[in-house]
């Protein structure tokens, strides 16, 4: 089994709220969730699933009680990008992804949904 | 077939890749890596399209009919698909179905999880035993284990033996309702049956 490095606790972003977890999950299940393009090749094209199964994924994630963190942004300075949300989601038995949504009126888009990079450390779940 | 238009959309809100461009409904030709040599088109469809970074979102709408015709060109069977052949043939489990096909004992069950996919040629094998009852119970009982045919020849012919429905309803070309009763085997050993060598 491939070794895989997880983000120190101390350099984690805060967890997502209660209302923010809400609203994924209404998106989801309500079939309010938009792909964006990353996500939509992944999906479509390297894992083969349906759009509805990555929703699935997420949907399985929440009820589970699984973490979705905030996102910082990516010039060093912890600030929190706004309605963004990230997690370390289970799409099959054995294939963790990395999923971004960004929380959009009472829509949701999964704008980044990929493969764990070899060399970064993942969110835990 | 055209593609759809949403009905809700995101123009004119804000991207939130690049936090400053606006979204705007437009239609693209979508290009779809389905596989190195087959590479396909969905003309026409209609996405969120920043007009600052060019990120683009997919519709659900516009989603679901890229699968479809991803889905068309590949003639791979689907998951659900997959799950209501095996439902429609009488099957439990996906581990007895992976022993009825002679797979590997959990390969049903990736591809009916969406883990892996069928490829084609096995698409169009597993279509046929599910448009062909007789054909998978014939596979189901290994039927052929049970027949000596070097001193009990059967009574009907194989073909009516391996596809009972298919013989009783025949297909209209005659060639195809009984292949073997329309073409005399030529044996090609004929003519062949003792070889002599000498060597001097």
């Amino acid at each position: 089994m491939q070794k895989c490095e997880y983000i120190r606790h101390d350099d984690l972003p805060p967890l997502a709220t209660e209302s923010q977890i809400k609203h994924v999950q209404r998106a989801c299940e309500l079939d309010k969730a938009r792909l964006g393009q990353s996500a939509g090749s992944y999906a479509v094209y390297r894992w083969r699933v349906h759009e509805s199964q990555l929703r699935g994924a997420i949907i399985s994630h929440i009820a589970a009680g699984r973490r979705i963190f905030l996102k910082f942004a990516q010039d060093g300075t912890r600030r929190i990008i706004p309605n963004h949300l990230q997690a370390n989601v289970s799409l099959f038995e054995d294939l963790d992804i990395y999923v971004e949504m960004v929380l959009m009126g009472n829509e949701m888009i999964i704008i980044n949904a990929h493969d764990h990079m070899p060399i970064t450390p993942r969110l835990p779940q | 077939m055209n593609a759809p238009k949403p009905k809700e959309s995101l123009a004119g809100q804000t991207c939130p890749c690049c936090q400053q461009g606006h979204f705007a409904l437009v239609q693209i030709d979508y290009p779809g890596p389905v596989a190195d040599d087959n590479p396909i088109t969905v003309p026409g469809v209609w996405v969120e399209q920043c007009d600052h970074c060019g990120e683009i979102v997919f519709p659900g709408e516009t989603t679901r009919f890229i699968e479809a015709a991803v889905a068309e060109q590949t003639e791979q069977l689907t998951a659900r698909e997959l799950e209501r052949i095996r439902e429609d043939l009488g099957v439990a489990t996906q581990d007895e179905m992976s022993e009825i096909l002679g797979l590997g004992l959990k390969t049903f069950h990736k591809w009916e999880s969406g883990r892996q996919f069928p490829t084609r040629s096995m698409s169009y094998y597993i279509r046929i035993l599910a448009g062909v009852p007789g054909a998978f119970e014939f596979l189901r009982s290994r039927a052929w284990r049970n027949s000596n045919r070097v001193t009990t020849p059967p009574a009907e012919s194989d073909f009516a033996a391996m596809f009972p429905d298919l013989a009783a309803n025949p297909p209209s070309s005659p060639r195809m309702a009984n292949p073997r009763a329309q073409q005399p085997r030529i044996n090609p050993a004929r003519g062949l049956t003792r070889v002599v060598f000498s060597f001097k």
